[in-house]
């Protein structure tokens, strides 16, 4: 793989950073807000139903994101100009 | 923003840039990150109470993504895990007992204190120490750098023993070890991580490489398959006695997300002892930082 100057390969990560940036923002708006009363309500009334349902939660954003993250890397092509040519330039093999 | 639950008010930027650098330590060094994450969410004013169980619940988060991203790579043992993961529960229960008896003498604080110290320094010293005996041995007899390590002699014993039932662990490259080695070091970490109230994988990462001889790679992405089981069941726990905020975890989590990715990517650029060298400076941080707090006040407050 051709290597990229320090410079660009910076500037592409911080595109990343912005998408994600967004998209983090969006999630906020759309997801977070809605659930303070319930986990709220949750955590006065049944702690353990409160402890398995963030659990839950907890696995299901890991998932999601994980799911999301990959997608942007592999189908959106940014795997082949961000934080992987970086580590390639800085790399020992 | 305002969280209900610990009842403060964070920027959630704050709260994501800890999960993000945390998440990169996390997926590259294949640790939970308690000892380093406790303290800077305890400086963005987070109640302590909830700096410990909020913890353990986006750890639990970043460890399953970081173990999903290891495991594509091929760098998870399922097999030692799972049989890791018995000798870890009896031993994080073992030292929460402890605990409990040091409490109640009251020199709770001093003990885990000075005990945290001791074992951060001593892994750091001989990490470090190891990590660059490895690389000059791949410099210098010109070995394979993914099998350079410069203290065997520890694992070749240990794997010498043949106290029955013998397993293999094909994933790691062990052909036959005896089981008790390996709940061993499971119930050791387990020991050590309930007793000075983190995820242990600062502990168990090394252990798994010098005591049991697993390739570096491996050792991490098998330390973070643990650390799912151990942090999830400490959420639990948590929650019930109401010291966890669910979606300040959450918020940490998104950060921790990308980091983890990032991390765990790094693995696959970076060799072995390098991974090992830059993991010493690690405990090393975390010993300086049990120095300050107890120097300023004491562990906890």
């Amino acid at each position: 793989m051709k290597r990229m100057e320090p410079g660009i390969l910076f500037r592409n990560l911080l595109v990343e950073i912005v998408i994600y940036s967004v998209l983090i923002f969006l999630y906020y708006l759309l997801v977070l807000r809605w659930l303070d009363d319930w986990l709220l309500n949750l955590f006065q009334t049944n702690l353990v139903f409160y402890g398995i349902a963030g659990l839950g939660l907890i696995f299901i954003q890991a998932v999601l994101l994980d799911f999301v993250t990959s997608y942007l890397m592999k189908f959106i092509k940014l795997d082949q100009f961000g934080i992987r040519r970086i580590l390639d330039v800085f790399s020992d093999r | 923003m305002y969280f209900p639950i610990a009842d403060v008010t964070i920027n959630p930027i704050l709260l994501m840039s800890v999960g993000f650098l945390v998440g990169i330590l996390g997926g590259f060094f294949g640790v939970g990150g308690g000892f380093l994450a406790g303290p800077m969410m305890f400086w963005t004013g987070v109640p302590m109470n909830f700096v410990v169980g909020t913890d353990l619940a986006h750890m639990t988060g970043k460890s399953l993504v970081a173990t999903r991203r290891h495991r594509a790579l091929g760098h998870v043992d399922l097999k030692l895990g799972l049989y890791m993961v018995l000798g870890t529960v009896i031993g994080v229960e073992i030292g929460a007992r402890i605990i409990e008896a040091l409490q109640a003498t009251g020199t709770i604080e001093l003990t885990i204190g000075i005990t945290y110290i001791v074992i951060l320094v001593l892994i750091s010293g001989f990490t470090a120490w190891e990590s660059i005996r490895a690389i000059q041995m791949v410099r210098t007899d010109q070995i394979d750098v993914e099998k350079a390590v410069g203290f065997q002699g520890l694992a070749r014993r240990i794997q010498s023993v043949k106290i029955p039932p013998m397993v293999s662990f094909p994933v790691s490259g062990i052909e036959c070890i005896s089981l008790w080695m390996v709940l061993g070091v499971g119930l050791f970490t387990g020991l050590l991580a309930g007793s000075l109230g983190v995820g242990g994988g600062f502990i168990r990462m090394p252990l798994l490489i010098y005591v049991l001889g697993i390739p570096t790679h491996v050792a991490v992405g098998t330390d973070l398959f643990e650390i799912v089981f151990s942090s999830a069941f400490g959420t639990i726990t948590h929650a019930i006695k109401g010291n966890v905020d669910i979606l300040m975890a959450l918020v940490m989590q998104t950060g921790a997300a990308i980091g983890a990715q990032i991390g765990a990517t790094a693995t696959r650029f970076f060799a072995g002892p390098r991974i090992r060298l830059a993991f010493s400076a690690l405990p090393l941080m975390g010993a300086i930082m049990v120095i300050f707090r107890l120097v300023s006040g004491g562990m906890g407050h």
